[in-house]
């Protein structure tokens, strides 16, 4: 099961994050935190798969941008890897250039990952919450 | 759906957003803000009413401001003005403000539920998914409750479009992750399997998800979700790569579909119904299959989403673990991803194998990679797939490849991860000890391990290899020997210190011959290490040094000079300084037999689940038990890996091993108590609260029994005996006055007794099974309650005085008891026996074998007297009854011993039916008489006994019927 769906850049800001568990918010921007942190000291050799606390990370970057997924142990990491990937390509179709700022809104109203549905048609509409850009 | 088309882009939210991006600072953000803020507020409260593209268009500048990190007190009204629009991208943005910024605002929320009513009501299907979309967004309790018996009619209504059912079936999964108890079970959830079977991809997406979350709750309800989901599978597997169009993924039919029918199958055990289970069987070989063929893409996305589908069929035939064909064609898959040159692919590989080694199908086929996996162990480059092969490594070994497995996690230790060392010290310990083939082997495996990774070794590793050498005579004199090399170097680890100290002082003696390692050869290393260790490893060297007084009379003056030195005795540390005075003083006051005693080697630990295994499960959480376990498939483990079997124990019964040192008077079963902490392996041996140290003048024999615990405090436990729990009184007493009331390694009580109306004699004998006398010996008996008993001196030599008694070893001495009853009671009178064996206190508490029924006096009586009185006796709180399955076999002859044996007379030709048994008594008591009557009725058929008991008195009917209801 997916837990949490976060966009973050290489400065280590959250570009675009969906829980879908209850997590406080002061405690999301510490585990954003965290979780970013991982992710980058990780190298090209190393497999996408992070075994963090009690949960699996798994990502994947693109260009300056990390996708990274929180999952929990039943779930099929290849499944959620590609999923980040195909997630990305409709954002791609959707907007023909993503870039975070400018669409921000656009990609919290027209698309966000549905929970744990994976079909390419997502019209699963809902928030989006993001930092400031500073 | 229809996107935010650039034509329809407000234009006025453009140019805001591009003034934020174009400031330069934060004041100049923060100001442009304001500007901002303070012209919508005007417009929002302006005469002029808005119109539906303006009020939209400063409810997006609002959400911007808010995502910008500022907060947002105005506007809400306006958003759910919005709600009621006709118009898409009005009403869209409204809910997206309302998912956002929803307060609990109670004049809000009654508005907002109302739009959405409105919304779901509406027959729009757009309407009706961003409705959904917004309960599933919020999907807060509150919303729980408003909407959560509306959605589920919705998702099943026949005439609801597939994009509102999809929306409806995750809008209700959502609640029902939130709030359970909101979401009402009912005809639905048939209608809900049926989904399965939709035409509309999505809906089936939706719908597994729904499924697989409610079937864990109600397996039983959403049962024919199996079949329908094999064959969903099936359709999907066997489809041609296109058939599915915008479900075909890189030339992958529905691959994340696929994934969750699998998981779905997961929840449940393998298909009854031979045609389905024959379906799916033919699916998951489909899978595996495909692996093996050409790619039909050379995209990575392509193989990406086939190996995905591949791994879930493996989890599920490891699931079902029953297809041994399956299992090792599994494993062969497996195999060749090892060698596969993306990482991903060799990490997950590792990971699936290491459940498919537990299964006693591919445990062999998982063996044949071991090459493969130590290669990946040497040279992976990232720690998390080293990491993966550690566990592999674990997890495939067993006594055909310990030692090479062993000896490849003992080099990858050198170099390992800091964060991995310590795992992999228990994984090394604990494969060492289990798959131990002889025990030097052992032995030096551990010692490496603490020579290698000593800072990671944690105690329970150490203490470990210190029970095993003290329970196993074979491998003493090669411990001593190995210990004494390995504290040889120049430089050693503490941990080192600590086992050598140890062993050395037990068994130095083993290896004193070797004028290599001549006794002040031993002390003189030894005492090397001594200054440059902790507190705890001095306390223990000291503890070694007094045993070596003992073992080495030669060394005795050398070892009184390090005593004595200043830096002993006027130690800083009080428990040092204590123990240098009393192992001085010992030394120089006590005798060479008194010194003999006190001194003597340790006696053998209880043999019981070793604490390391226990630890590593901890490390891993409750997971990692099934890779641990591996019980079935080395059923054999014998004698030298005893520590890995559980302890065989009954309640009734109490284990000899267990009250090895008669400081633990629970049977074992029974869990850690508290004091133990994190269930420390050496606190579980000696048990009970550490003893405080005397500080003032001590007493001869307080400081005999304190040194004995020394040793066990050098290894931070000491022992006391408190106030222990009374062993439960074995129930075969409550029917017999003879026997063996408690047995262990040191001492065994017998009992003979006899009773006459409210009187009784009762005979103890405890017998010394060792060869040492126990000393102190003083068995007490404590009267809860009513029942007064008096101790009177009989004919042998009772030990009535407390002090100084004395059993000698081997001999047996008697005690006799003159019991009286005086009303009725309910718990027995408490036996309590406290002595020292070997300087060591000894308690333990027992219940004696008195129960009410021994103060039953049969009565004879006729059918027709019976019946009269039990009917007098037709009271309701008069009468106990229990129903109850035979722990035995139902013999009428073994009943009727036991009813006899119980005190009560048998009546015959009084139950219309023979096989049913009749008893009347009296209990006699100084106080009352309560008049007693039985029946017992025996269902051979049901293996059942109904058991009846009218009495006088309530509290007697209730206890006697507890007591009688266990012998059968």
């Amino acid at each position: 099961m997916i837990k949490f769906f976060l966009m973050v850049n290489k400065q280590g800001q959250t570009r675009l994050s969906k829980y879908y568990e209850h997590v406080d918010v002061n405690k999301r921007t510490l585990l954003e935190t965290e979780v970013i942190k991982s992710c980058l000291s990780r190298s090209n050799e190393q497999c996408s798969f992070i075994e963090f606390k009690d949960f699996k990370l798994i990502y994947r970057q693109y260009a300056a941008l990390f996708i990274v997924v929180g999952v929990n142990d039943t779930e099929n990491e290849m499944a959620i890897y590609e999923f980040i990937h195909n997630f990305v390509e409709v954002l791609d179709e959707y907007f023909s250039r993503v870039e975070p700022i400018n669409e921000l809104l656009k990609i919290g109203s027209a698309l966000e990952p549905q929970q744990a549905c994976f079909s390419p048609a997502s019209s699963f509409k809902g928030a989006v919450s993001a930092p400031p850009i500073y | 759906m229809p996107a935010v088309s650039k034509g329809d882009g407000m234009r006025g939210l453009a140019v805001f957003i591009s003034d934020i991006r174009n400031c330069k600072s934060k004041e100049a953000e923060i100001k442009r803000i304001n500007k901002e803020l303070a012209n919508i507020r005007s417009k929002f409260k302006g005469d002029k009413a808005l119109d539906g593209y303006s009020k939209k268009k400063y409810v997006c500048k609002l959400l911007f401001i808010f995502l910008l990190g500022h907060d947002i007190d105005f506007g809400h009204m306006e958003a759910v003005n919005l709600l009621s629009s006709n118009k898409y991208t009005e009403k869209q943005i409204g809910y997206l403000f309302i998912s956002v910024l929803v307060n609990s605002n109670s004049e809000l929320i009654r508005l907002i539920n109302n739009a959405i009513k409105n919304d779901l009501a509406s027959r729009n299907p757009t309407f009706m998914c961003l409705a959904l979309h917004c309960i599933a967004n919020v999907g807060s309790r509150e919303m729980g409750e408003a909407f959560a018996a509306d959605i589920p009619r919705i998702l099943v209504a026949g005439d609801s479009m597939d994009s509102v059912k999809q929306s409806a079936a995750l809008c209700l999964l959502r609640l029902y992750k939130a709030s359970p108890d909101l979401v009402p079970m009912g005809e639905w959830t048939a209608r809900v399997v049926h989904l399965l079977n939709d035409q509309h991809m999505g809906v089936v997406t939706a719908a597994v998800s729904l499924i697989t979350c409610l079937c864990k709750k109600n397996p039983d309800d959403f049962k024919t979700c199996i079949s329908l989901a094999v064959s969903r599978l099936s359709r999907i597997v066997s489809s041609a790569s296109t058939d599915l169009q915008d479900y075909t993924y890189y030339f992958v039919p529905a691959p994340w579909l696929s994934v969750k029918l699998l998981r779905l199958l997961q929840c449940y055990p393998p298909p009854e119904d031979a045609a389905v289970k024959g379906r799916l069987v033919e699916c998951l070989e489909t899978v595996l299959n495909k692996a093996q063929e050409p790619p039909k893409s050379k995209k990575v996305q392509h193989s990406n989403a086939k190996n995905a589908i591949l791994f879930e069929t493996i989890s599920l035939i490891i699931h079902y673990d029953s297809e041994p064909n399956l299992l090792v064609r599994a494993c062969n898959q497996l195999g060749q991803f090892l060698q596969h040159r993306e990482t991903n692919l060799r990490y997950l590989a590792l990971e699936s194998m290491c459940t498919l080694a537990s299964s006693e199908f591919s445990h062999e086929a998982v063996k044949t990679h071991i090459d493969t996996v130590i290669n990946a162990l040497k040279t992976e480059r990232d720690v998390s797939v080293r990491q993966r092969a550690a566990d592999l490594l674990y997890a495939m070994c067993d006594r055909s490849n310990a030692k090479q497995i062993v000896s490849e996690m003992l080099r990858y230790l050198e170099t390992a991860d800091y964060a991995i060392r310590e795992e992999i010290v228990l994984k090394v310990a604990i494969l060492a000890e289990k798959y131990a083939v002889d025990y030097s082997w052992y032995v030096d495996t551990i010692l490496n391990l603490i020579r290698i990774a000593g800072d990671y070794v944690s105690e329970e590793v150490w203490y470990r290899v210190l029970q095993i050498v003290t329970n196993r005579d074979d491998v003493q004199g090669y411990a001593a020997k190995t210990v004494f090399e390995a504290l040889q170097a120049p430089a050693c680890h503490e941990n080192m210190v600590k086992v050598g100290g140890y062993i050395l002082g037990e068994f130095g003696n083993l290896i004193a011959g070797d004028p290599r390692s001549s006794p002040p050869v031993q002390f003189s290393l030894l005492h090397s290490k001594f200054h440059l260790c902790s507190v705890a490893t001095r306390a223990l060297l000291l503890s070694t040094y007094i045993k070596f007084i003992n073992l080495f009379p030669e060394t005795k003056a050398t070892i009184q000079g390090v005593l004595r030195a200043g830096s002993q005795l006027r130690n800083a540390d009080v428990e040092l300084q204590q123990r240098a005075v009393e192992y001085l003083t010992l030394s120089s006051v006590a005798s060479t037999d008194v010194l003999a005693t006190v001194l003597e080697e340790m006696p053998p630990f209880p043999e019981r689940e070793s604490s390391i295994l226990a630890k590593l499960k901890r490390k891993k959480g409750p997971g990692a038990a099934s890779a641990l376990d591996d019980g079935r498939r080395d059923p054999s483990s014998n004698d030298i890996n005893g520590g890995v079997e559980p302890t065989p124990s009954t309640v009734s019964t109490p284990s000899p091993s267990a009250d090895l040192l008669g400081l633990r008077a629970a049977p074992p079963p029974a869990a850690p108590p508290a004091s133990a902490g994190a269930g420390n392996l050496l606190v579980d041996v000696f048990d009970g609260p550490a003893a405080q140290p005397s500080l003032g003048p001590t007493p001869e024999e307080a400081f005999l029994s304190e040194s004995w615990e020394r040793w066990g405090r050098g290894m931070r436990t000491g022992a006391h005996p408190g106030h222990p729990v009374p062993l439960p009184l074995p129930p075969r007493f409550v029917c017999k006055n003879n026997g063996v009331l408690f047995e262990n390694q040191l001492l065994q009580i017998g009992v003979k007794s006899e009773f006459r109306q409210n009187l009784g004699r009762m005979y103890l004998f405890y017998g010394n099974k060792t060869s040492v006398q126990f000393q102190n010996f003083s068995p007490t008996v404590v009267h809860p309650g009513d029942l007064q008993t008096h101790i009177l001196s009989g004919l042998g030599q009772p030990p009535t005085k407390r002090v100084a008694a004395q059993v000698d070893g081997g001999a047996q001495v008697q005690q006799v008891l003159n019991i009286e009853c005086l009303r009725d009671f309910l718990t027995p009178p408490l036996l309590s026996v406290r002595f020292r064996y070997g300087g060591a206190p000894q308690a333990l508490t027992l219940k004696l074998p008195v129960t009410i029924n021994k103060f039953f006096q049969p009565t004879e009586m006729a059918a027709q007297d019976f019946f009269q009185r039990w009917k007098q006796l037709s009271l309701p709180q008069q009468e106990a009854q229990k129903i109850f399955k035979a722990n035995h076999p139902m013999d009428a002859e073994v009943t009727k011993a036991k009813l006899l044996g119980f005190g009560s007379a048998l009546l015959d030709n009084v139950d219309p039916n023979p096989e049913n048994f009749v008893g009347a008594g009296i209990i006699q008591t100084k106080a009352l008489q309560v008049g007693c009557l039985l029946r017992l009725e025996p269902n051979a058929q049901a293996q059942m006994y109904r058991l009846t008991l009218r009495t006088s008195k309530e509290s007697v009917s209730r206890h006697l019927c507890e007591l009688l209801a266990q012998q059968f």
